[in-house]
C-alpha cells in the first residue's frame, strides 16, 4: 500500500523537481512559468495576507450552496420524474433538448438578464449541477424492482410507506453518484461565472492576477481550484462510503 | 355445532370460471381461462404445470397483485381486489424481494412497522426468525446469506405477519437439492405450528406431492385446470418414508401422465 503510494507520486514529485531545476539553471527561460518555489512562496504571501483563503471560502460557499440545492431540488424532480410516466415523457424531453446547451453558453445570456452578482453565479451553477442529479436520480428509480412494488403491496404498505421505505433508499446510491458529479460541475460553472461574469472569489482573482501579469500568483490560484476540487471529491466519496457501506460497486463505477 | 363446524371447514378461496387476459406486446393474450376450484382452511395445495402456463399469473390473482379479466376469485366470501387482510405472498426471486440495504432484522420487520410498537416488533421478528431457524443473523446483510438463508428470510418476513393464507410462488425453484429438501420441512414444520393454508406453485411435481394434501395441474394455452387430486398421505412426513409409499408412487404416476399428456 504505502510502495504503491510512493510509487503513484513518483513521476509528480520528479516533474516539479525537474521543472525547478530547468527553471533556475535558466534552461527555461519563458517568463511565465516561474519555478515551483515561487510558487510556493506567493502561495504563502497569499494565505498570510488573508486574499486567498477568502476567495476560497467565496468560491467554495457559492458552489457548494448551488451543488445542495441541485441535489435536494434534483432529488425531488429526479423521483417525480421517474415515479410518474406522463411527467417523465415531457421532462425528459425537455432535459435532452437543455442538455445539449451548455451552461457556459449561458452564462452572457445570465449576465445581460440577471446583472454581475453572486445570485447570478449561483442560479448558473445549480441549474447545470442539477442535471446530473435529476438523470441519475430518475435512472434509478428506474432500475428499482417491480418485485419490491408487491413486497410493498402485499405487505399493505401506504404510498407514503413505500417511498420512505423503499423507494428513496433503493434511489439513495445513484443519488449520490450524481450528486458527485454535481459537485464538480457546481465548482466549474462558478470559477467560469467568477472569471466571466462576477470577478469575485478563485475565478476573480485568475483574472485579476492574469490583468497583473503575475504568473506565480496565476499559479498559485490554479493549483489551489485544483486542490478544492480534489478535496470536494475526497470528502463526497468518504460520505458515499460511510451512508453506503454495502454499495462499493456503484461507487466504484461513479466519476472520480 | 354442526353449523360452526361446517363453517369452519367451508372454503377460504373459492375461484370459480376464472379468466385471465394479459396485455402483451402483440395484443391481448389469454393465460388462464375457466379456472373453478377452492382451498380448504388449514390446506396445503401445490399448483403444477409447464412453465409459461400461467401458474404464476393465477397466484397473483390470488394475492390480489393482478385483477381477475373475467369470473371470481372469492376470499372467505369477500371477493378480492387488492392484496387482502391476512394472505402474504413469497416471491421465488429472492435477490429482488428482499431490500439490500436492511439487515435481515429490518427487512422481516418492514411490514409491521407503524403498526405493531417496536419492543412486541422485535419480540415477533425473533420468533419468525428462529422459527426458520436464522436466529443470530438478525444483523447481516442479505448480500451476506446463501440463496437457501435469503430465502428463510423472505418466509420469515411473511410468518411475522401471522398470515392465515400464505402464497409460495416456486418458493424453492432457485435452490440447490439439499438446501430445497430442508426448505420443504421447514415450511410443512411451520404449517403445522400456524395451520396456516398454503397454496404454493411449483414446477417440480415431487415437491407438490410431498408439500401438498392436493395437486393442482394446469394444462394448455391458456391455462385451465386438468386435475384435482388428493394426495391423501399421512403426516408428518418425511422425505425418504413419505415418497416410498405405495400412495405417493400412485399419485406421481397419474400425475406425472397428465402432465405428460400436455405435452
Amino acid at each position: 500500500m504505502t510502495a504503491r503510494w510512493v510509487m503513484g507520486w513518483l513521476p509528480a514529485a520528479a516533474a516539479v523537481i525537474s521543472w525547478e531545476v530547468l527553471a533556475i539553471t535558466g534552461v527555461l527561460t519563458y517568463q511565465f512559468l516561474p519555478p515551483p518555489t515561487e510558487i510556493v512562496s506567493t502561495f504563502a504571501d497569499l494565505v498570510a495576507s488573508g486574499e486567498l483563503v477568502s476567495d476560497v471560502l467565496y468560491t467554495a460557499a457559492v458552489a457548494g450552496s448551488a451543488a445542495s440545492i441541485a441535489l435536494v431540488l434534483g432529488g425531488v424532480v429526479g423521483l417525480a420524474v421517474g415515479a410518474i410516466p406522463l411527467l417523465r415523457m415531457y421532462v425528459t424531453a425537455s432535459v435532452d433538448v437543455l442538455r445539449t446547451v451548455p451552461a457556459v453558453a449561458l452564462m452572457p445570456i445570465a449576465l445581460l438578464a440577471l446583472g454581475p452578482a453572486t445570485s447570478t453565479e449561483l442560479i448558473l451553477a445549480t441549474w447545470a449541477a442539477s442535471r446530473p442529479v435529476v438523470l441519475s436520480t430518475a435512472s434509478g428509480v428506474a432500475a428499482i424492482p417491480g418485485r419490491l412494488v408487491d413486497v410493498s403491496r402485499m405487505l399493505h404498505q401506504s404510498r407514503r410507506r413505500y417511498l420512505i421505505t423503499i423507494m428513496i433508499p433503493a434511489v439513495l446510491p445513484t443519488w449520490l453518484v450524481g450528486a458527485r458529479t454535481a459537485v464538480i460541475i457546481a465548482l466549474h460553472v462558478c470559477l467560469i461565472g467568477e472569471i466571466l461574469v462576477t470577478s469575485t472569489g478563485l475565478g476573480g482573482a485568475l483574472v485579476t492576477s492574469l490583468q497583473a501579469l503575475a504568473p506565480a500568483r496565476l499559479w498559485a490560484y490554479a493549483l489551489t481550484c485544483g486542490a478544492l476540487g480534489l478535496l470536494l471529491n475526497i470528502t463526497l466519496r468518504r460520505l458515499t462510503r460511510l451512508s453506503l457501506p454495502g454499495s462499493a460497486h456503484l461507487i466504484a463505477a461513479g466519476p472520480r | 355445532m354442526t353449523e360452526t363446524v361446517l363453517r369452519a371447514n367451508a372454503p377460504v378461496y373459492v375461484v370459480n370460471s376464472l379468466d385471465v387476459v394479459l396485455r402483451g406486446r402483440d395484443g391481448p393474450r389469454p393465460v388462464l381461462s375457466g379456472i373453478s376450484f377452492d382451498v380448504r382452511p388449514g390446506e396445503v395445495v401445490g399448483v403444477v404445470g409447464r412453465s409459461g402456463v400461467g401458474k404464476t399469473t393465477l397466484l397473483r390473482v390470488l394475492a390480489g397483485l393482478l385483477p381477475a379479466s373475467g369470473g371470481t376469485v372469492r376470499l372467505r366470501d369477500e371477493p378480492v381486489n387488492g392484496p387482502p387482510d391476512g394472505v402474504v405472498m413469497v416471491f421465488q426471486d429472492y435477490v429482488n424481494a428482499l431490500l439490500p440495504w436492511r439487515t435481515v432484522h429490518r427487512n422481516v420487520a418492514l411490514g409491521l412497522e407503524r403498526r405493531v410498537g417496536s419492543a412486541e416488533r422485535n419480540r415477533r421478528v425473533e420468533h419468525a426468525l428462529a422459527t426458520v431457524g436464522l436466529s443470530g443473523r438478525g444483523r447481516d446483510h442479505p448480500a451476506q446469506l446463501s440463496g437457501g438463508m435469503a430465502q428463510r428470510v423472505q418466509i420469515a418476513r411473511a410468518l411475522v405477519m401471522e398470515p392465515a393464507i400464505l402464497l409460495m410462488d416456486e418458493p424453492f425453484g432457485a435452490l440447490d437439492a439439499i438446501t430445497k429438501a430442508s426448505l420443504q420441512d421447514l415450511l410443512l414444520h411451520v404449517q403445522s405450528l400456524t395451520g396456516a393454508t398454503i397454496v404454493f406453485v411449483t414446477h417440480d411435481l415431487d415437491e407438490a406431492i410431498y408439500l401438498g394434501d392436493r395437486v393442482v395441474v394446469i394444462a394448455g394455452r391458456p391455462g385451465a385446470v386438468t386435475h384435482d387430486v388428493p394426495t391423501r398421505l399421512p403426516r408428518p412426513r418425511d422425505q425418504l418414508t413419505s415418497r416410498a409409499l405405495g400412495q405417493y408412487q400412485r399419485v406421481r404416476v397419474q400425475l406425472g401422465e397428465a402432465l405428460h399428456d400436455d405435452g
